[in-house]
């Protein structure tokens, strides 16, 4: 099955490069389409807390886009309460079979470090990002200290 | 596979079989062949695929089935060696390098076989179709073997100079039968790895984008169902309905929509469905909407109306329902019913029923606003993407998707 061949070698790749932006990989022997991690943002908004998100592989991996759910709520103008979030990488008008999870993940990064109140999945927060910077970060701050996991040492 | 026997051709019409091993040479044969005829060896040469044979070629080196046929072919200037002739001294030197089916260079979709197969090339004139033709040129592409009249070459039989028809026939089986070769498909000698699957197999198709991205046929017949499954595929002008590469690059799509054959039959018999479709849905037509009929429409006229040619069912151009009088109706019939009638009791428990699970059937289909095709939304998110006619439409507002959508119920 290409699912499982091509996960396997994605998931060895990314364990053997460590990326600092995405740490304590969790992947259960029994299902490698279900991936959980941490992720760690480096922009002021977020950088005292990680995120917790599943990434889900559909059985047709790589031919149709894995899926990413926020465990850890956030305070984001794209990722709504349920822990959804719209990544064009992964939608399915823009997915390319030989995009790697590691692209995924640092595009979902970069999202999360600079949200993009243009495309909003949560209208209120993105205008207070658009509007009163400092307001909204004092408000990410707050929420990121007091629902983010911990971040694991360096 | 040893050869025992080879077939030898002298003229149009003599066909001999000459018994001989498989590792004899072509000077071997010659002697055979002299002995039978009585004309010395240096007076005569052998034509095979477009080429004089040299004489130390083994017939193990060209690759012979049982119904290959070598031609005779008299040299006008019974002194002269054919050795010498650079055009023939590449096909010994090319075929000496490997052996079996390692050699293959070609496949083919082979009908018989009912698979991807190695394929050999064969040329011959197009004239009298007999394979005695010496090609003016190497075939250098496959453009050169694909295209008709672009080789030319001389025919020993015909006695003149005429174009060289190319065709391929499947290795696995003996036969006379002819097959399409798949041009993107070649053996994995570079040990190139799949660009999805990430792992190293043979034979492999190669997309035509600049990088030349490598498949495994595995993942390339995965890849088509599922783009086939959510009709991603692209209907192109000069190529047909195809599928680029899945790195994204510009100018990739596949030549020859014989390729999707390698999904199976019934597959293959659904991708030239839809390719059909698209094509009269992108040529201005119309696809009747009656169920299970779905007749490709080609209408010349303006009116109102459109009857399908095949089922007749008649339907109405802006909706794509049955004919009607008025203006036409944008819902389906939930409403209130008159109630001018007398109902008894258990027929009116059963109306509810069917209004509940037409209701149900509203809930989980809607139509196209655009072509009228009926809609399930497994998911996701407000924003719909017409799977036949492209048209991005919004779930609840049942009209073309905008950013009022986005900003008040992208999801939900």
């Amino acid at each position: 099955m290409a699912a499982t061949r091509r996960l396997q070698k994605e998931l060895g790749d990314i364990r053997k490069a460590g990326p600092a932006c995405f740490r304590d990989i969790n992947v259960d022997d029994t299902n490698i389409l279900q991936w959980q991690g941490l992720i760690l943002p480096t922009s002021d908004y977020y950088k005292h807390g990680a995120f917790k998100i599943q990434i889900d592989f559909p059985a047709e991996y790589p031919f149709k886009p894995p899926k990413i759910t926020f465990k850890t709520k956030i305070y984001h103008p794209n990722i709504d309460e349920k822990g959804q979030v719209c990544l064009p990488i992964i939608s399915a008008e823009n997915w390319k079979p030989a995009t790697k999870t590691d692209q995924v993940i640092q595009a979902l990064v970069a999202l999360v470090n600079e949200p993009e109140p243009e495309h909003p999945l949560r209208a209120d927060l993105a205008e207070e990002f658009s509007k009163d910077k400092k307001k909204f970060q004092k408000n990410a701050v707050e929420f990121t200290k007091k629902f983010g996991e911990k971040r694991p040492p360096e | 596979m040893p050869i025992s026997a080879v077939n030898v051709k002298i003229g149009k019409n003599d066909c001999r079989l000459i018994d001989i091993s498989s590792a004899s040479s072509v000077s071997d044969v010659k002697a055979i062949i002299s002995s039978e005829i009585g004309l010395e060896p240096c007076f005569f040469d052998l034509l095979f695929c477009g080429k004089v044979l040299k004489c130390e070629a083994t017939l193990e080196d060209l690759n012979l089935g049982e119904s290959s046929i070598l031609h005779v072919f008299n040299v006008p200037d019974g002194g002269k060696q054919t050795q010498t002739d650079p055009k023939s001294s590449h096909l010994t030197v090319q075929e000496k390098k490997t052996s079996d089916t390692a050699r293959y260079q070609y496949y083919v979709y082979c009908n018989v076989c009912n698979g991807l197969e190695p394929g050999k090339l064969r040329v011959r004139c197009s004239c009298c179709l007999e394979g005695a033709v010496i090609l003016d040129r190497e075939p250098c592409g496959w453009d050169d073997v694909l295209i008709p009249n672009t080789l030319y070459g001389h025919c020993t039989i015909c006695d003149k100079n005429t174009s060289a028809q190319f065709y391929f026939k499947c290795c696995q089986h003996d036969s006379n039968d002819e097959f399409i070769a798949l041009r993107h498909i070649r053996p994995n000698r570079r040990h190139v790895d799949c660009v999805t699957c990430a792992t190293e197999s043979s034979p492999i198709l190669v997309y035509p984008c600049a990088d030349k991205h490598v498949m495994c046929i595995e993942c390339f017949i995965s890849y088509s169902q599922v783009s086939l499954d959510q009709r991603s595929f692209i209907e192109d002008t000069d190529v047909g309905y195809s599928l680029p590469c899945p790195a994204g690059c510009e100018d990739s799509l596949i030549k020859d929509n014989h390729h999707f054959k390698l999904l199976g039959k019934d597959q293959y018999e659904r991708y030239k469905h839809f390719g059909a479709e698209e094509c009269v849905i992108k040529s201005g037509g119309y696809l009747c909407p009656n169920t299970g009929c779905g007749e490709g429409i080609m209408v010349e006229d303006d009116a109102t109306n459109i009857q399908c040619t095949t089922c007749m069912f008649e339907f109405c151009r802006e909706c794509k329902q049955e004919i009607h009088s008025g203006s036409c109706r944008t819902e389906s019939t939930t409403g209130h019913v008159d109630t001018g009638q007398v109902v008894d009791a258990e027929r009116a428990l059963r109306a509810r029923w069917d209004a509940e699970s037409l209701q149900t059937i509203q809930e989980i289909s809607k139509l196209c606003p655009n072509c009228a095709v009926k809609t399930e939304r497994n998911g996701g998110c407000m924003h719909m993407k017409c799977s036949r006619c492209h048209y991005e439409w919004c779930w609840l507002c049942q009209k073309e998707w905008d950013r009022t959508c986005m900003s008040e119920h992208w999801f939900g």
